[in-house]
């Protein structure tokens, strides 16, 4: 089968270990708990043509500046950026872990999960503020609530289908 | 009545100067000359003080005074009370009570020092230690399967190891001497009798036992897993086994510095072993357990090179896309054989 690496990056707290425990466990917790270093799960999601493992890499999220372990994102071909709309810096941040990824790696196939959707009306600012961000980034915007469930699965299996989808066009 | 034989005198008990007699032949053979001058001084100035007025009543320091009258004839002398706090009366106390306020001093001494024992935590052990000692040699001696049961679990695991880890030393330090020489077998044997290796050790470390329970070929980059051969069939997440390894060892790298070659090349837990040997495009760990032979990791190493050379290409822009499963097998599974195989 084929296998491909997947890191979620962002901010901290904004909720990457809740994406991820939301798409394997189909889980959510209130509690904060800070990673360290990295959690590792692999999800078999379904595409058009085959299935496809991913090896998914929750990253400690970037504090006080700083980003990634750059070591962690090595030879990875897909990513979730990930931001906690509440949070304006989280939002703007965004833009430095993409850069950061394409450095790495500039075939990264990368989506944004704007999260944390379940806490904001849907007529607030920082949501036409985060739409302006993926346009000028250039990415693909996904709207997430790890709370409710609302578009996480949507959101892994359209990486997915992108990510075989890249494999088919450069065998 | 009392009749004064030598004058012929008659006395009254109540009269003044008989008291003052059968006082002073009381006083003077019963306590020693100095207390007796003043206990004359006082019981004089008593007296005198009565005659004028009644003194308030003090039960204990009459008694005082009283008992050494009392064998004459306490009936007959008068019920007269003892001013307390005179200085006289401090002084005899102070005379009479002087033994017994020496040893309550002692006695007040030795409380003081046993409660300082009791407070100071470090004193206290010092008492009880012996104490407690002797009590856990006896309890030890009288219940030995008991304990041994208690104990097994928390000191077993470390015993095995630190002997694993005495046999690994020595054998490390047969194969060092071997190392620097010839091959074949007598050959060997002769060189290291010629190193004061004894021929005991030399043919213990030729029979350690050893297994390979487990090999993960893992792309070096990514930590994806390329290939997993396995001699006990138990493990189910081997693709997030490489992952976690990869990232520990970027970890490892990252946080406590030095350059691409310095990192973990061997994890010990337990009586297992992880062995990492890396090449340029992918990594080798396997699990063993028991001593390895001298020479593993060198075909650890050489079955890497054959792999590189096999997949190169394949291998340096590596995305996860499967490599094929026969050839890798084929490749690794030697190592996976290896048991107990030194020559
Ligand atoms: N309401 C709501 N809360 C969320 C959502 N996602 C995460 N949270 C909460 O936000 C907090 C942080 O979530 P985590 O998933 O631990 O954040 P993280 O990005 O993994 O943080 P680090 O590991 O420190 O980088 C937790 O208290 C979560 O319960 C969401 O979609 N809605
Ligand atoms: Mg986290």
């Amino acid at each position: 089968m084929i296998q491909r690496k997947v890191c979620l990056v962002g901010d901290f707290a904004v909720g990457k270990t809740s994406l991820f425990s939301r798409f394997i466990y189909n889980k959510f917790s209130e509690d904060y708990l800070t990673t360290v270093g990295v959690r590792m799960q692999r999800k078999i999601v379904p595409t058009r043509g085959a299935a496809a493992a991913l090896i998914l890499w929750d990253i400690e999220g970037g504090k006080d500046g700083a980003t990634v372990r750059e070591s962690y994102l090595d030879a990875a071909t897909g990513a979730v950026v990930v931001c906690d709309l509440t949070r304006l810096t989280t939002i703007m941040n965004m833009k430095n872990y993409v850069e950061l990824l394409l450095r790495v790696n500039p075939a990264m196939q990368i989506v944004l999960a704007g999260n944390k959707l379940d806490l904001l009306p849907l007529e607030h600012a920082h949501l036409i503020l985060v739409r302006r961000v993926a346009a000028q980034l250039d990415q693909l915007l996904t709207l997430t609530s790890a709370s409710t469930g609302v578009g996480v699965e949507d959101m892994f299996t359209t990486l997915g289908e992108r990510l075989i989808e890249q494999a088919v066009q450069q065998p | 009545m009392v009749t004064e034989p030598e004058s012929g005198l008659v006395f009254s008990l109540n009269d003044e100067a008989f008291q003052q007699v059968v006082l002073r032949e009381l006083l003077l053979s019963e306590v020693g000359n100095a207390h007796s001058q003043l206990l004359l001084r006082l019981i004089g100035k008593t007296i005198g003080d009565a005659q004028g007025q009644a003194a308030p009543h003090s039960n204990g320091t009459h008694a005082l005074a009283v008992a050494h009258t009392e064998q004459t004839d306490s009936a007959a002398l008068p019920d007269r009370s003892v001013p307390v706090f005179s200085p006289e009366m401090i002084e005899l106390r102070r005379i009479l009570l002087a033994p017994e306020h020496a040893r309550i001093a002692q006695l007040e001494a030795e409380i003081a020092q046993l409660q300082q024992q009791l407070m100071s935590q470090d004193a206290l052990i010092e008492i009880l230690s012996p104490v407690i000692a002797n009590s856990i040699a006896n309890r030890v001696r009288d219940s030995r399967d008991e304990m041994v049961e208690a104990f097994y679990p928390i000191i077993g695991s470390s015993i095995t190891r630190a002997v694993n880890e005495a046999i690994r030393n020595l054998a490390e330090r047969i194969d060092a001497t071997v190392r620097q020489n010839l091959r074949p077998q007598v050959a060997k044997r002769l060189w290291l009798r010629l190193q004061g290796v004894n021929p005991q050790e030399a043919m213990l470390r030729d029979v350690l036992p050893f297994t390979v329970q487990e090999i993960f070929l893992i792309h070096r980059r990514s930590g994806l897993l390329l290939h997993h051969a396995s001699a006990t069939g138990t493990i189910t997440d081997a693709d997030l086994i490489s992952g976690m390894l990869t990232a520990i060892r970027s970890y490892v790298r990252d946080s406590l510095g030095g350059d691409e070659e310095q990192t973990l090349d061997e994890i010990n837990y337990g009586e297992r072993q992880i062995v990492i040997q890396e090449g340029s495009a992918a990594l080798l760990a396997v699990v063993l357990e028991g001593i390895e032979p001298a020479d593993f990791r060198q075909r650890m190493r050489e079955q890497l090179s054959v792999i590189h050379a096999e997949f190169g290409s394949q291998l340096r822009d590596y995305q996860g896309d499967p490599l094929d499963p026969e050839t890798l097998h084929e490749l690794l599974a030697p190592l996976l054989a290896t048991q107990d195989t030194i020559s």
